[in-house]
């Protein structure tokens, strides 16, 4: 099958790039679907007579822009989003930036339009609270740490109104009549059953069994360790728990060093007996719950799809990469999970997403905080809007300074700290 | 003479030998045949070279997967459990080292260059014929070139071959290890060498 791109280079003559030709190109989406723009000069064929963007929060606007223009009158454009799934932008943005302009210079789509009801009864722009896929305990514990509510780092982000966290399926307990929250509120938010839709829950409270046996949190100290500790599970889960193989997905939060990771896990796991598939690797993309094999992926290759019982390595990397993406990874690969989440990872990073994962925990089924500062946020959503390259490079700088002479960073950071700080 | 259970002892020995080069394992043995499980025979007739790989890979038609991705086929078919009738050991290389566009969304295509690899290789031994040599070394389909040699290879030998050529790294540990021994003395080695160098020995069509 064509994905969108193919078929609207085939459908308008144009020859497709290729990855070679966009291999050294930073924003590569942007670049096909803007080379789309040009090549077309705004003549594109109206093709389709409904558009739906799934994973919208995951495509630059030049995607948007394109599915506009061949879409046919009067436009029936569905976009669907999760702002927490994000893998490479934080924030999802306004139509008005999504869309493109016209030739007056008007927005072709505007925050406007998206207000009010079709036939007076169907809302325009709605949220969806309930969560069908994943527990209450894998939600909550994905939400805590994206948000970083326990993190000893301080928060990674934060919802500040009453609205937004109802609308995310959760009931604010703390304050109770506020409608917006500022530094220092003592919060206490709890997720209604109501709100999950799981039925695993309540059959495990059938057994008297805590929710939280739904979560495994492990720590590693070599790498070999962790792979074997897979491996060894993942096949007595075969051949012992009489699991489809096709139902366990295994996800590498080390989104650049997959392969290698993955390699050795699948050796591991036919060395054990048990058939795997890496796809995007070993496998074509679209092989995914072969019939048989366990899927092996990174979180890219993992969005969008789900398996009852997920593995997430490597999750030490949602720790040390400061500029939070890896959390974001760790966030999309836990909600796979329809069933049991086993989380692990090495060394002592691991260790301290360990222990935050078990003070998220420890509040279940609520989030337990006081408010935080909006300046340190706002720094944060500032280093997540840089391009990944740049700031890959810069932590790698920063991380080599800090292993290897751990005295000047400190002192540097010190000194400049006090000698610019406002 | 080749006996159904020295395949088969060489095969566990090849497990744990090259497991650093093994991605996958899926041989199997029955009564009279080595191979593995829902073996298709001709798979590779009038087909290009992508969609037999393809084939292969969606099919599991593979004794391993190696961890360049390549496939290794290595089939016995025996008479009686200790006489040999017909052997295949093949390697297919995946077809492009870029079969797969690095992670993201994009869903274009890796490369115009994609059939850099339209072939395989394979070593064939068959008692019965007579219009060639029993045993020769082949490329893919094309008939016109068979290098002969002496005798069927063993598939330990076969590995070794591979291992040599495209794993040299993992072959300098792979061989520095004690119990590393190529199952058949070295010489057939040798000769499949000779046999390349000797080019009178090459019925070769240049087209």
């Amino acid at each position: 099958m064509r994905g969108l791109y193919s078929e609207i280079c085939r459908l308008h003559g144009i020859k497709p790039l290729t990855y070679d030709d966009i291999r050294d190109v930073r924003d590569q989406i942007s670049h096909l679907y803007n080379h789309l723009l040009d090549s077309c000069n705004g003549r594109f064929e109206q093709i389709y007579d409904l558009c739906l963007i799934d994973e919208a929060q995951d495509f630059p606007p030049p995607v948007f822009e394109v599915i506009y223009k061949v879409s046919k009158s009067p436009k029936r454009i569905v976009w669907a989003y999760d702002e927490f799934q994000a893998l490479s932008d934080i924030r999802m943005r306004e139509p008005e930036e999504l869309f493109g302009v016209g030739p007056t210079g008007q927005p072709n789509i505007s925050s406007e339009m998206l207000r009010g009801y079709y036939s007076k009864t169907v809302k325009k722009d709605f949220v969806l609270p309930n969560s069908y896929r994943t527990s209450r305990v894998g939600l909550m514990v994905a939400h805590g740490l994206a948000l970083g509510i326990k993190s000893k780092i301080g928060f990674v982000d934060m919802i500040d109104d009453r609205a937004t966290w109802r609308a995310l399926g959760y009931t604010i307990l703390s304050p109770e009549h506020k409608a917006k929250f500022a530094k220092g509120d003592v919060m206490d938010i709890t997720r209604l059953d109501e709100n999950s839709r799981n039925i695993l829950e309540a059959t495990l409270r059938k057994f008297n069994r805590p929710d939280s046996d739904l979560i495994s949190i492990r720590s590693f100290e070599k790498e070999s360790d962790e792979i074997g500790a897979a491996a060894t599970e993942i096949q007595r889960l075969i051949f012992e728990e009489k699991i489809k193989p096709e139902e366990i997905i295994v996800i590498t939060i080390d989104a650049r060093r997959s392969r290698g990771k993955l390699t050795k896990l699948r050796q591991a796991l036919s060395t054990l007996g048990v058939s795997s598939v890496t796809p995007g690797i070993y496998e074509r993309a679209e092989i995914f719950r072969s019939e048989g094999s366990v899927t092996l992926v990174s979180p890219f290759r993992a969005k969008g799809n789900e398996g009852d019982i997920v593995f997430v390595l490597d999750a030490q990397e949602a720790m040390r990469d400061v500029t939070f993406r890896a959390r974001n990874f760790l966030f999309v690969s836990i909600t796979r999970a329809r069933g049991w989440c086993y989380v692990s990872g090495t060394g002592r990073y691991m260790e301290a997403l360990a222990s935050e994962m078990r003070d998220v925990l420890a509040d279940y089924p609520d989030f337990r905080f006081e408010f935080p500062d909006d300046s340190d946020i706002k720094r944060r959503r500032l280093i997540m809007s840089v391009p990944d390259d740049s700031t890959r490079v810069a932590q790698a700088t920063l991380d080599k300074i800090f292993q290897e002479n751990p005295e000047l960073f400190d002192e540097f950071y010190r000194q400049r700290r006090e000698l610019f700080a406002e | 003479m080749s006996t159904i259970s020295e395949i088969t002892n060489e095969l566990e020995r090849i497990d744990t030998h090259f497991s650093r080069i093994i991605l996958d394992k899926n041989w199997s043995v029955t009564d009279l045949t080595v191979s593995w499980p829902n073996y298709v025979s001709g798979i590779r007739d009038k087909r290009g070279y992508r969609e037999y790989f393809d084939f292969l890979i969606n099919a599991k038609q593979q004794s391993y997967r190696l961890v360049d991705g390549g496939v290794v086929q290595l089939f016995y078919e025996f008479e009686n459990r200790d006489t040999l009738i017909r052997s295949r050991c093949c390697y297919s290389p995946q077809y492009s080292t870029e079969l797969i566009v690095p992670d993201s969304e994009l869903d274009i295509s890796p490369s115009d260059d994609e059939d850099r690899i339209t072939t395989f290789f394979r070593i064939d031994f068959d008692r019965a014929v007579s219009t060639h040599s029993k045993s020769h070394f082949q490329f893919g389909g094309l008939n016109e070139l068979r290098i002969p040699l002496d005798s069927a290879v063993h598939p330990y030998l076969f590995m070794d071959l591979i291992a040599q050529a495209l794993f040299p790294n993992d072959y300098t540990e792979i061989s520095r290890k004690a119990h590393y021994a190529p199952s058949v003395d070295n010489c057939l080695r040798v000769q499949i060498a000779t046999a390349i160098d000797a080019r009178h020995r090459i019925k070769c069509i240049c087209s």
